[in-house]
């Protein structure tokens, strides 16, 4: 085995945890490519680029042609680590009697198809890496076991449903010996989080990935915590 | 028997001495399968029976529901202006029991690599977005009744423990979405007094299951209705097996 650097991809990587996630995998040496909407406008991103490890690819997890583009311009490399982390909330119409279906259809589009297209993408280059995972950043909300106050059915179900992925892509990949996880980061005082959450975005980031560095295929299909303690569907 | 009863406008309500003394059923997806024995079984035991059939004008599934209990309505619950349509016809209606079962399966194909978007979001629209609007538009008629219940029709391919079907994207999301906008809606609608489960009806003899399953509809749905004569409050939120057995989420 060559001592050749490990890669990730990150997507939703401008900001938030993904940001976060790009810089700790920088200093840690990986090799990063990192994925968001718009990289013209992603200046916290653009500002760790000075580092020849860390390569910006344009990616909207919504639409499969851009999934495809980056698939290609990937195609040449290995792929230790994927992290699904692209994701949206879907706006303030998430009550009962007061649900905007089409926000629905686009949340459904990014949080729950998007990770499939990414993962279907880049499975080939997972594959021919040393640590092959594949990590979906999901959220108890998401969880069922733990809903218990209604509401936010938008983004709730499009993490229920990204979870039905992973158990799904762990299923399928197993014989490929591809790790599949979802992951719970935390609530952390990002633009989605908001100011008042419980812990910063480089708590989780540290916690996932000692979770992500400890896991292994037996994990496969699974939902943690960033502390690494196993969660309920 | 008596002429079938289509209600093609909303000025053909039934007579209100019906509706006042005999429990009141909408079931959506009523034209085969599942829902069809729902309208069947609810109608013998004397129900009033609202069935949602996505063609009105397909004779063939409409004839099979001729019995002078049901009324047929037009309604495709991905479509919101026909969801509508009926919740305008039945606005003075209490309605007992609310089975949302209207469902489809992509088939085989839709695999891992092989999964196309739109057939994908096709599942939701109906599974999910179908029954909340089902849901939000009839909560009032629901809240009205005697029983208030609403039974969603979920599948072990919803569950993310017991692994069912593995593989079949579409289908798998869909339904564990549908599970927990169950959960949801048990949470928001405990105050008006309705409970939300969802059944896995077990593997059915249905058109969308083939011909090598376990139960036939009649089975089926007999245990389930068992099941659905002893729901109350303390069962809102759970996700049964067409026996009452609790399923893992």
């Amino acid at each position: 085995m060559t001592n050749k650097r490990l890669s990730v991809v990150v997507t939703g990587a401008n900001r938030g945890i993904g940001l976060e996630l790009v810089s700790q995998y920088l200093t840690d040496g990986w090799q990063v490519h990192s994925c968001c909407r718009e990289p013209e406008l992603a200046t916290q991103l653009a500002s760790l680029a000075s580092n020849s490890a860390l390569s910006i690819h344009q990616l909207d997890v919504g639409n499969p042609d851009s999934v495809e583009n980056l698939g290609l311009a990937l195609s040449e490399h290995s792929i230790d680590l994927l992290i699904n982390n692209a994701g949206i909330y879907g706006g303030e119409r998430q009550s009962f009697g007061d649900i905007d279906y089409e926000q629905w259809a686009r949340v459904l589009n990014v949080n729950t198809l998007g990770p499939y297209r990414v993962s279907t993408a880049l499975a080939d280059q997972v594959e021919n890496s040393e640590r092959r995972l594949i990590v979906n950043v999901s959220s108890t909300m998401g969880s069922i076991e733990q809903y218990a106050s209604g509401g936010h059915y938008i983004y709730r179900s499009s993490k229920t449903a990204l979870n039905m992925v992973t158990v799904n892509l762990a299923h399928d990949l197993r014989s490929r010996g591809i790790t599949v996880l979802s992951v719970h980061p935390g609530w952390v005082r990002t633009d989605m989080g908001g100011s008042s959450a419980d812990i910063s975005t480089p708590t989780s980031a540290t916690g996932l990935r000692q979770l992500i560095d400890d896991v292994s295929i037996v994990d496969s299909g699974r939902f943690f915590s960033w502390d690494g303690s196993p969660l309920p569907w | 028997m008596l002429p079938l009863t289509c209600l093609s406008s909303p000025d053909t309500t039934p007579t209100p001495s019906r509706r006042s003394t005999l429990p009141s059923v909408l079931i959506t997806g009523a034209s085969r399968g599942l829902g069809r024995e729902f309208a069947r079984q609810y109608a013998s035991a004397g129900w009033t029976v609202h069935a949602g059939v996505r063609n009105l004008h397909q004779r063939s599934a409409i004839e099979e529901l001729q019995h002078e209990q049901i009324i047929c309505h037009q309604l495709d619950v991905a479509k919101h202006d026909q969801i509508l349509s009926v919740t305008t016809e039945l606005a003075q209606e209490p309605i007992d029991l609310l089975i949302n079962n209207a469902g489809f399966w992509l088939g085989k194909d839709e695999h891992y690599g092989r999964c196309d978007d739109a057939r994908w979001m096709e599942e939701f629209r109906v599974h999910m977005f179908g029954t909340m609007a089902m849901c939000e538009s009839f909560v009032q008629q629901v809240a009205a009744s005697k029983r208030k219940l609403i039974v969603n029709i979920s599948s072990g391919n919803g569950s993310l423990t017991l692994e069912n079907g593995i593989g079949d994207y579409p289908y798998n999301t869909s339904k564990a979405g549908l599970n927990l906008i169950t959960k949801g809606l048990a949470a928001d609608l405990k105050q008006r007094g309705i409970t939300v489960v969802c059944f896995t009806p077990g593997f059915v003899a249905t058109d969308m299951s083939g011909p090598d399953a376990d139960l036939t509809p009649h089975e089926s749905v007999s245990a389930m209705r068992a099941i659905i004569d002893t729901l109350g409050p303390e069962q809102t939120g759970t996700f049964l097996r067409y026996n009452g057995e609790t399923v893992p989420w």
